[in-house]
């Protein structure tokens, strides 16, 4: 079965420590329960979560929707952006298969980043390994306004602000990323292919800005 | 030594209990019980008396003692008429539903059964589960692993998962009935022995199947451009039919593929034309664009093929002794022809149609699989086709296949091409057009990708002869019924593939085992 890789990139760095871990650990529990109630996205979504603050770890490896648990969030530590990318672009490159004549292959992977702060490290380096690998989009979420638009805007196109890290807006985020990966497991399911970026996905929600 | 049962309102019969079944007696009637139902049901909810099943050697004389004095309970209440009453929890007597005494120590575990539980720290998961399909798991812990049955009791959950606990195994089993989060409160000891209470939450997912919804697509006086969400024909050797996927059909979008099939039956020259469109999905009007260029193409064709040109090509093709490969190259520079001017019609008439409604025509954008047929008098068969998009197209023989083309896609699933001025005034147009003659085969199939895709996952499948052989032993008795056309239909709707619910067409013309032209 041609899978939807569907790949949460999120920030647990100190800073996040708080209502906003425990907002996103909410927005993540409420994406998984609602895409499960879409028949498209039930049957094509696979999920995965990587966190980065000191350091990047996948806690979640690609699941499918079903069979996801909800991950421990800590907030700790500093902002290791660019080994959150690194990461990110090994697991692509081991987890979404290529299609062969053997093989179906997977759908375009979709990406969804979050960070509230300044990177600590050298993310230019984890970017460089990111662009190496394929994918179907990346939506940069800034959380409140420490985070660095500008490197975010390096790593994508598509990038949106949040003015403030509380409940609210993060939970609009993470509805919004929820619909986002129905509309696109409706679209592949329907040959409408699987590349694009905010063009292709639902509007966002008053709480979260478009940055152009 | 044993220890002594504590004073209470069932005393007496405890009492007695314990002198009736001394050390030897239990283990005479152990096995018995085991085997006895309304015992298996009286002590499924009580640990201590799983431990006790499953200890043979029964050396704990407290424990002993305590299912004694439960065993007469349960046989009271066995004997008594009343229905047995709601199954205590752990700490109550069995029949009565009062406090056992607090005194009773179940092995070396420092907590008595009874008594407040401790919290913990410790977080427990367990595997998810889906709706319908049967389940069985261990509650797993976040530092001690997964819990062995001896080390969790009292395990509660709402009834109306259709999910139990099963002490002997220590997971928790059942048919899930309905999806949700059940949330398991138990009791359980690690390394430190101590009873705690633990919680962890079972997610129940729904099955996929009953999520489907179908919706009516927009009706004929709300869309310019509806068509039925069904449709099929029949037409001398050809059966045709074309089904809504059930991704639109949960959104309630109609259906973006379209067929065209025909024939010149009153020539008598015996071609068959037929045509497979498939709307783009990102398309707005696709579904319009499907039906325009399906009919425009096949209508042009079948005029050439009518006129002066096809007769050239039947010409070329029954030429006494003539050059076989010769032959086909000359009909298949002729056909190459006809199809792309049937193709230009076919753009035009897209191209037509966006002006007048003052939209682009990429609002119409389709792909378009095409083939004509010739028995050539029975002697032979000659079939040409223009392949521009995704789908399949295939002359089959028993054992033997030849694929029309290679589908436009690329290294990842999704990307395709679609008619446009482009496609058809490029140099490589002639590479999208395949013609073959072979005097045995038996039929000519066009598909959209809505039924290549989930039957040939890959492209090894599809040029895979096995593949092509268990489509056609699906098919065939559909295809020879009196109702083919709503037999192939049905086929279609029923072939179920996770993550393949695009809209489905089919065209097969067959060489034989039809009623004569």
């Amino acid at each position: 079965m041609r899978r939807l890789p569907v790949y949460l990139l999120l920030d647990t760095s100190g800073s996040m420590a708080g209502e906003g871990i425990e907002a996103v650990k909410t927005g993540v529990g409420t994406l998984v329960s609602s895409l499960r109630q879409d028949p498209h996205a039930a049957e094509t979504a696979y999920l995965s979560v990587i966190t980065f603050d000191s350091e990047a770890r996948q806690l979640v490896a690609l699941t499918e929707l079903a069979m996801f648990q909800e991950p421990e969030l800590v907030a700790t530590g500093t902002t290791e952006l660019g080994a959150g990318l690194g990461l990110l672009a090994d697991c692509i490159d081991r987890e979404v298969v290529k299609r062969t004549a053997d093989t179906a292959g997977d759908w375009k992977p979709l990406i969804f980043l979050m960070t509230d702060g300044e990177p600590t490290d050298k993310w230019q380096d984890g970017l460089d390994k990111l662009r190496a690998v394929k994918t179907g989009g990346i939506v940069a979420c800034a959380a409140g306004h420490s985070a660095r638009v500008d490197v975010l805007k390096r790593i994508t196109e598509s990038v949106v602000q949040l003015d403030t890290v509380d409940r609210g807006s993060i939970r609009a985020f993470f509805k919004w990323v929820s619909s986002s990966i129905s509309v696109r497991s409706q679209r592949v399911d329907q040959g409408q292919g699987d590349s694009g970026g905010l063009q292709n996905l639902p509007p966002p929600p008053p709480e979260v800005n478009v940055v152009l | 030594m044993d220890v002594p049962l504590a004073a209470d309102d069932e005393g007496g019969a405890a009492g007695s209990a314990e002198r009736i079944l001394s050390k030897g007696a239990w283990q005479a009637i152990a096995p018995f019980l085991r085997e006895e139902i309304w015992f298996r049901e009286l002590t499924r909810d009580d640990p201590r008396m799983q431990t006790f099943l499953h200890d043979e050697t029964m050396r704990n004389a407290a424990l002993r003692t305590a299912i004694a004095r439960a065993v007469c309970d349960g046989w009271r209440a066995m004997t008594r008429p009343a229905p047995m009453p709601a199954w205590p929890k752990v700490g109550q007597s069995l029949s009565t539903g009062a406090p056992l005494p607090e005194e009773i120590p179940v092995d070396s575990l420092r907590r008595p059964v009874g008594s407040p539980p401790l919290r913990s720290s410790e977080r427990f998961s367990l595997a998810n589960a889906r709706a319908g399909v049967a389940y069985r798991a261990q509650i797993v812990g976040s530092a001690s692993g997964p819990l062995s049955p001896a080390s969790v009791r009292d395990v509660r959950m709402p009834p109306e998962f259709g999910l139990q606990w099963d002490h002997v195994a220590g997971e928790v089993v059942g048919l899930p009935r309905v999806a949700g989060d059940c949330a398991l409160v138990f009791e359980w000891h690690g390394d430190s022995r101590v009873w705690r209470e633990g919680r962890c939450t079972l997610v129940v997912v729904p099955d996929p199947d009953t999520l489907w919804k179908e919706v009516d697509p927009p009706g004929p006086g709300e869309d310019i451009y509806y068509k039925a969400v069904d449709d099929t024909s029949r037409l001398d050797g050809i059966v045709a039919a074309s089904c809504r996927g059930r991704s639109h059909a949960h959104t309630g979008q109609a259906r973006d593929d379209d067929f065209f099939v025909g024939a010149d039956s009153q020539a008598g020259s015996g071609w068959s034309v037929m045509v497979v469109c498939d709307g783009a999905g990102s398309a707005p009007a696709s579904r319009w664009g499907s039906r325009l260029a399906s009919e425009a193409f096949g209508a042009s064709m079948l005029e050439q093929l009518k006129a002066e040109s096809g007769i050239e090509v039947i010409k070329d093709l029954t030429a006494r002794g003539f050059d076989e490969k010769q032959a086909a190259t000359s009909a298949g520079r002729r056909v190459h022809d006809m199809f792309r001017e049937a193709a230009r019609r076919a753009v035009r008439a897209i191209d037509d149609h966006a002006q007048e409604k003052q939209r682009s025509s990429r609002d119409y954008a389709t792909t378009l699989l095409a083939a004509v047929v010739n028995r050539l008098g029975g002697r032979n068969l000659f079939c040409a086709s223009l392949w521009i998009g995704d789908g399949a197209i295939a002359v089959y023989e028993p054992g033997s296949h030849r694929l029309m083309g290679r589908p436009d896609s690329g290294e990842f699933a999704g990307q395709t091409r679609f008619l446009d001025e482009k496609t058809v005034e490029d140099p490589s147009f002639a590479s999208r057009v395949s013609v073959t003659l072979r005097p045995t085969a038996t039929a000519v199939a066009l598909m959209s990708d809505g039924i290549s895709d989930p039957w040939f996952k890959t492209e090894a499948e599809l040029n895979s002869g096995q593949r092509w052989d268990q489509l056609f032993e699906q098919l065939t008795p559909h295809l020879t019924a009196a109702d083919a056309d709503r037999r192939v239909l049905q086929w279609m709707k029923e072939l179920s593939e996770p993550g393949h619910h695009d809209d489905r067409t089919l065209v097969v013309w067959r060489g034989e085992g039809l009623a004569p032209r």
